[in-house]
């Protein structure tokens, strides 16, 4: 099912994160159903922790992979509401959530997405989205304010 | 010729009729305009005052047209029965009889007809006969029929109205050798016959550029493309409006045999997504040429793979929003720059793509945040599909010598880019005007643009190791990744079967909710009924499968239940006292090990409670962010 340059692109994509200091994320491979995903725990400028999860879709890096979190769950918004049930929303920044309630962040659309975007930037754009999120709990005014969106880059 | 005078009907068909029985060489049919009639003169003589009609111009008229390479086919039987039936399009009023076989679209009027040799009485019923007779050969003549035994048979035809016969002009069509004469010179007849073009994506442009290559000769064609024709399409589409509802690829495959009858074409109406690139790829293998006419990035980027893969050129067309301009990517793998580089280097204009359609529209939007559908013109999209068809043409010339190699000179930039407008609020809105500009960029003119490619793309350069390098990564002295980390039992797909709550209110809110009786709904995927002890049970009638911690279920539960029915106030807490579940067994879920342990059959869990509220919002006093919704709090 993998091919031998997708084994090779996770594992760089592994050590990318190793190297640069996101040491909360790793890559992991389930070997009983031959599937890799990325996951660790994000922690929050307030101290807030975050499970972040990225199920690595079989046509990566060419298919784009969804972010999830995991936790808290479900992830409420400032008027108590679960993030989740806006499904695919800008005010919010969030894609299509997952069958059991998990918010998917919208890091890059598909229409942006391109394959050489590392994982690391996906979980890059995940802390930018946890703090934003805070700000948006703290004040009530849409996540969409406090993060612009986000122009493309390579 | 139409008209509806009755008078000049009969005068044409008379006139018909005169040419379809005469001996050409002795006689010709002049119109006397001071007589207005037709009339038989001799060969070589003068009527100045009359309009001559020579055998040429019996198209004017009624005719039947009857295609050769079919009464070939058919000549065994024919020999043998003396006739053949076959079934004839009529079109305008009887003006026109065309064999249904010609071509795939038959007229709403079919006609049975009779193909005979002559003193064969027709059977009965035939509305339409074509009388055979053996006459000299005549290369020349459209109504002479050459059999396959040599001997050559002039055709009339006869049909019946108004309880009389009336002579109609009979041509002969030799569809592929009379099509292949029309582009002798340029394109050396059938030296596209063996190419094979593999279409990705009808819509206007795709659809433009597969009809035009059918034109052009190319034998063989792979259509790919999920869509149905649709009402608000045929305004820039090929395909008409009694075409609307069926798949474009079938569309498109009818009008490429109405250009190129022998066309070999096969369809697949399928999505272009990874779950189906192994179909893809096995296509792409196949195809001289891709053409790839999507509208979206994923499915062009891939397409940009499996090409580059498979070492096949591509040919990438798109039309800007609403239709401003257009640009074309040309990718020859390895040579130059691929859709990957060609993203990487130009992410702006790589990403401006029509919205012709909500389907596209939603690829690009969010839900509270709707994109406008504003589709450009036909004639705007149609100059990108005929570039993109001529760079398509020049692909599979490649390797042949023919008139159109000259161009390759001309052609040789791997991007193209038109404009139609200076499109305001875009970085072409200021271009000068057409007339006053003689070396700036303008409209209606194509551009090609250089760039090069991208050493470290992903698909056609060597991306993992430049990363690597750049990062100080020694790939080969990585470690094995990790293996997924277990979890006790949050592999059992949980199914809950039902739910007790209890609702916590403040007393004036309660004593409300009493004295209004409101009992009503208050879950968005359950109806329970809230009791005056505010306590419910909540029976599932499709139970949720849920995959998770028996501990998270319940938070999950309470996220489902909506807030909005209650009209007076919010509970203040929310408990969950419980929940019945249901493990079907041991079922593998994505990233987690199955656990062998897991219970069968129903298991009650007890108390959990939950908090529907944020912690005291904008107080934070319990310690954790404000808002943060966690258990325990």
């Amino acid at each position: 099912m993998w091919t031998a340059e997708q084994h090779r692109r996770i594992v760089l994509e592994h050590e990318v994160l190793q190297r640069e200091g996101f040491t909360q994320f790793s890559v992991y491979q389930d070997t009983t159903a031959d599937t890799y995903y990325a996951s660790g725990w994000a922690v929050s400028n307030a101290g807030f922790r975050y499970g972040l999860y990225i199920p690595i879709p079989s046509g990566f890096p060419y298919q784009r992979p969804p972010m999830y979190i995991t936790e808290p769950l479900p992830l409420l918004m400032a008027d108590g509401t679960p993030v989740s049930r806006l499904g695919v929303s800008h005010q919010m920044h969030t894609l299509e959530p997952s069958s059991n309630g998990m918010v998917q962040i919208c890091h890059w659309r598909d229409s942006r997405w391109h394959s050489s975007i590392l994982l690391q930037k996906v979980f890059l754009k995940a802390l930018i989205w946890i703090e934003a999120y805070e700000q948006h709990i703290a004040t009530g005014r849409p996540l969409a304010e406090f993060v612009r969106t986000m122009a493309e880059t390579s | 010729m139409s008209t509806n005078d009755p008078q000049q009907q009969q005068m044409i068909r008379d006139a018909m009729k005169a040419i379809a029985e005469r001996k050409p060489g002795r006689t010709k049919l002049v119109y006397d305009k001071t007589k207005r009639t037709i009339v038989a003169v001799a060969e070589g003589s003068q009527a100045p005052r009359a309009l001559n009609i020579t055998a040429d111009d019996a198209d004017m008229f009624a005719m039947v047209t009857l295609s050769s390479r079919w009464l070939r086919e058919q000549w065994p039987q024919i020999t043998r029965d003396r006739m053949v039936s076959a079934l004839f399009s009529s079109w305008d009023d009887g003006d026109a009889f065309t064999q249904c076989s010609l071509g795939v679209q038959p007229s709403p009027s079919v006609l049975q007809g009779t193909i005979l040799f002559e003193g064969t009485p027709p059977p009965d019923g035939t509305q339409l006969r074509v009388v055979l007779t053996p006459t000299e050969a005549s290369g020349s003549d459209p109504s002479t029929f050459t059999a396959p035994d040599g001997a050559a048979h002039r055709a009339v035809a006869w049909r019946t109205l108004n309880n009389a016969d009336q002579a109609v002009a009979t041509v002969f069509a030799d569809v592929q050798p009379e099509l292949n004469i029309r582009r002798t010179g340029i394109l050396e007849t059938t030296v596209l016959s063996d190419k094979s073009v593999l279409c990705i994506g009808l819509g206007t442009g795709g659809a433009q550029a597969a009809i035009e290559l059918a034109k052009c000769g190319v034998g063989h064609f792979t259509l790919v493309d999920r869509d149905r024709l649709s009402v608000g399409n045929v305004v820039r589409h090929p395909g008409g409006i009694s075409q609307v509802g069926r798949f474009k690829v079938n569309v498109v495959r009818d009008l490429i045999h109405e250009k190129n009858p022998d066309a070999q074409v096969i369809t697949h109406p399928i999505e272009l997504t990874y779950e189906n690139r192994e179909a893809l790829r096995q296509l792409i293998a196949e195809a001289s040429v891709v053409i790839c006419g999507t509208d979206n990035r994923p499915s062009k980027l891939l397409v940009n793979q499996l090409c580059v893969e498979a070492n096949v050129v591509a040919v990438y067309g798109g039309a800007f929003r609403r239709a401003y301009g257009g640009q074309i990517l040309r990718v020859r793998p390895k040579q130059s720059p691929c859709h990957e580089c060609f993203v990487a280097a130009m992410p702006e204009e790589a990403s401006d793509v029509e919205i012709s359609s909500s389907s596209d529209a939603g690829d690009i939007a969010y839900s509270d945040r709707p994109v406008a559908v504003e589709p450009g013109l036909s004639l705007d999209v149609l100059p990108i599909a005929i570039m993109l068809t001529k760079l398509a043409l020049l692909e599979l010339l490649a390797d042949k010598a023919s008139s159109l190699s000259v161009l390759n000179r001309d052609f040789d930039a791997p991007w193209y880019l038109w404009l139609n407008r200076p499109e305001p609020g875009t970085q072409y809105a200021s271009l000068p005007p057409l007339s006053a500009s003689s070396d700036e960029m303008t409209i209606n003119r194509w551009y090609g643009i250089y760039f090069e490619r991208e050493t470290a793309c992903p698909v056609c350069g060597d991306f993992i190791s430049t990363i690597a390098d750049s990062y100080g990564i020694d790939l080969s002295s990585a470690g094995p990744l990790r293996l997924c980390r277990q979890r006790s039992n949050a592999s059992w797909n949980w199914q809950v079967t039902s739910v007790r709550f209890s609702l916590r209110f403040s007393p004036a809110t309660r004593m409300w909710l009493l004295q209004k009786r409101l009992m009503k709904k208050f879950a968005t995927n359950c109806g329970p009924t809230v009791n005056r002890k505010m306590r419910t049970r909540v029976h599932f009638s499709r139970a949720p499968t849920v995959g998770a911690q028996p501990s998270t279920i319940s938070t999950m539960l309470m996220s489902s239940v909506s807030w909005t029915s209650i009209t007076r106030s919010r509970p203040r807490r929310l408990f969950c006292r419980g929940f019945k579940a249901y493990s079907p067994g041991i079922t593998k879920r994505q990233g987690f090990k199955a656990d062998r342990s897991a219970p069968k059959g129903p298991k009650t869990f007890g108390w959990t409670s939950f908090r529907p509220h944020l912690c005291r919002p904008r107080t934070g006093r319990c310690g954790y962010p404000i808002g943060t919704p966690i258990n325990g709090c």
